[in-house]
């Protein structure tokens, strides 16, 4: 296992006409190869903002980044575009959200594949591009991959589009990938298929893969470790097993009460949800940014910004009474 | 049992998709795609029947066909006594002050440039309910009894998050008193904190207001918990339909066996690294001959690859449409 990522402090400032707006604040994590780790949150949580801080892809002029993000010894965050262009796509690739739309309608799909092959100059000639084109495609399941490499995109449906744009992040042979939402897009049976894909392809190949994703199930099913975003910051990391046993933040508790579960015995017809809303990011609450809709918010909350601490070994959370929350499971557990 | 409030039978809609001028020069004319397929179903008063299915399952189709906003090709919907889809425009009218609908998108179904007053003031105008005081009146009851302040009146859509705008799209849907509610997807496209105060509260309006509804959903375990019966669509039709408990503990249909494995669950403990089902959903301009699903299915012999299988009751409360219902028992 080697340290793929240390992001410390990542912050992310946009303008907007309101004043700047910090969208991605002091986010810092670790990645190892070999490892999956989960970035969830709601939608404007910032985990979109994140990855693409981290390749220098903030979609917005004049933004800022600060802190530090440091792929293997460089710093992300300091490195001039010219020496982020031969990481991003070559060691570093990205998948978004809709497949469909993020491949080109004109473009063959396998020009689509070798483009960033040839870009980067793994393979020398077009015609060794589009063997090892048709390699990737049979690797990720397209069934007829020699045919299909000079299909369009509206030929394929969107499950296979997904498998075309996993191809061609896997075209460079990169060593980390960042799935943004990969399977949102996609009906239950076919993101089963991807997903499951997705997370064969990691551990066979020794990835280290950052999956951004709003669904709890996804993050059970994939993630060795995950962490939980809530208005542009991380409140917790920890190991899925022991997040989803006991959470140390309240937010995360509050979103595995809400999720409506299959696999569990039916006892009462309701859900417990989270009281309230996200917060504005241009209004942002005073100390803690879940104070409003904490069931165990106490006075100290509500004072200065709240740190993301070591509550266990491995284990950081940005609650204050991240132990009380522990011993409250624990008494739950045993009772 | 006391008679169904709709009784849906044979409901059928086929579009038909203009061909380029090739298709007219040959004269093979427009291609038609069934969207509904000879839908039987009854709804009983005070339910909540839940439909699921994945895209292009025809389960939209179902619920705007209800209140004819698609207008079916075939069938008959009989809701107390009447067939609506014999009914003229203004009886029509009338008949959905007894039928509304909420719709999927809370951020296109509402007119942006109406306040959240004039939208619902413009429900009750329009079906001669009550105006001036009397409307004001009924108007602070509705936001009352979605959960939104009395403020929230005069503010516009844009000020609301998804799930607030879904909560007005609610009140709307309840401005004229309907006793039945098809709610498309009500919330697929809100944050999952907020997806859960949406379904209490859609739980507590059936009671308050002694409601039937009809929930078109992708999501099972959304559904499960808000169901009294769930039916599954697959390519147009109804392919099990059961009692809520029986759906999630019993499934017969493979497709139904299938959503429910694929379903991420929310569990590290329990994972599980095989394909729920291959492959994907046949193109709808070309249908598969026989059982829809012998593409996919594990099951598939060549009696489904010949014979459409019909729905067969295996209990009072749980019909299946598979040939193999008798193999398919097992299920974890």
């Amino acid at each position: 296992m080697t340290l793929l990522l240390d992001i410390r402090g990542l912050t992310t400032v946009i303008p907007t006409r309101k004043g700047p707006l910090t969208v991605v604040d002091d986010l810092t994590f670790t990645l190892e190869s070999g490892q999956c780790l989960g970035l969830v949150g709601e939608s404007g949580s910032g985990k979109s903002m994140a990855c693409r801080s981290l390749l220098g892809l903030v979609p917005v002029a004049d933004s800022t980044t600060s802190g530090q993000a440091l792929y293997k010894s460089n710093d992300l965050a300091k490195l001039s575009e010219t020496a982020l262009t031969k990481i991003r796509g070559r060691e570093i690739a990205m998948m978004v959200q809709d497949a469909v739309s993020a491949l080109n309608p004109v473009w063959r799909i396998g020009d689509q594949i070798t483009e960033a092959m040839l870009a980067h100059g793994i393979t020398r000639t077009r015609g060794e591009a589009r063997s090892r084109a048709v390699a990737l495609m049979r690797q990720v399941g397209i069934p007829d991959p020699e045919n299909r490499l000079d299909d369009y995109p509206h030929q394929f449906s969107g499950g296979m589009c997904q498998r075309v744009v996993i191809a061609a992040a896997l075209a460079c042979n990169p060593q980390l990938i960042i799935a943004d939402e990969p399977t949102t897009a996609l009906d239950v049976t076919v993101q089963d298929q991807i997903l499951k894909l997705l997370i064969a392809l990691q551990r066979d190949l020794g990835l280290g893969l950052l999956l951004v994703t709003h669904d709890m199930g996804v993050v059970a099913q994939s993630c060795q470790r995950v962490a939980v975003m809530y208005a542009g910051q991380i409140v917790e990391i920890a190991d899925t097993p022991d997040l989803f046993t006991a959470p140390h933040h309240p937010y995360t508790q509050g979103l595995l009460d809400c999720i409506p579960r299959l696999d569990t015995a039916e006892d009462s017809l309701r859900l417990t949800p989270i009281n309230g809303m996200p917060p504005d990011l241009a209004d942002l609450p005073r100390g803690c940014r879940f104070h409003p809709r904490c069931p165990i918010a106490t006075e100290a909350c509500r004072e200065g910004p709240i740190p993301l601490r070591e509550t266990a070994p491995g284990r950081l959370s940005r609650c204050l009474r991240a132990e009380d929350m522990a011993a409250r499971t624990l008494a739950r557990v045993s009772a | 049992m006391t008679s169904p409030l709709m009784d849906i039978r044979g409901l059928t809609k086929t579009f038909s998709l203009p061909g380029g001028p090739l298709r007219r020069l040959t004269g093979r004319g427009p291609r038609k795609l069934t969207a509904l397929n000879d839908v039987s179903l009854q709804i009983h008063e005070g339910e909540i029947l839940s439909i699921v299915g994945e895209s292009g399952s025809g389960k939209t189709t179902l619920g705007r066909a209800l209140l004819r906003l698609e207008e079916p090709t075939a069938g008959e919907v009989d809701f107390r006594g009447q067939d609506l889809l014999k009914l003229s425009h203004v009886p029509l009218l009338a008949a959905r002050r007894e039928l509304q609908m909420i719709f999927q998108d809370p951020w296109s179904s509402l007119n942006p440039r109406l306040s959240i007053r004039q939208t619902l003031a413009e429900v009750l105008y329009v079906h001669g309910i009550a105006t001036g005081a009397r409307a004001q009146a009924r108007i602070a009851e509705l936001l009352n009894l979605v959960g939104l302040p009395p403020e929230a009146a005069d503010r516009y859509p844009r000020h609301f998050s998804g799930g607030q705008r879904q909560r007005i799209g609610i009140a709307r849907a309840l401005a004229v008193a309907p006793s039945f509610l098809v709610a498309d997807e009500p919330v697929s496209a809100v944050d999952v904190s907020v997806q859960a105060q949406i379904m209490n509260l859609l739980i507590d309006l059936r009671a308050r207001l002694g409601l039937t509804m009809l929930i078109i959903a992708h999501d099972l375990s959304v559904v499960r918990y808000i169901s009294d019966r769930v039916g599954v669509m697959y390519f147009g039709r109804i392919v099990e339909m059961a009692t809520s408990d029986r759906i999630f503990s019993s499934p017969r249909h493979p497709y139904t066996q299938g959503l429910l494995r694929a379903a991420p669950r929310p569990d590290p403990s329990r994972l599980s690294t095989t394909v729920a089902i291959h492959g994907e959903p046949p193109s709808p301009l070309n249908p598969p001959k026989g059982c829809a699903f012998h593409t996919r299915c594990p099951w598939a012999d060549a009696r489904c690859r010949t014979e459409t299988p019909a729905l067969t009751e295996l209990h009072s409360d749980h019909t299946v449409a598979c040939h193999n219902h008798d193999q398919t028992t097992e299920f974890t």
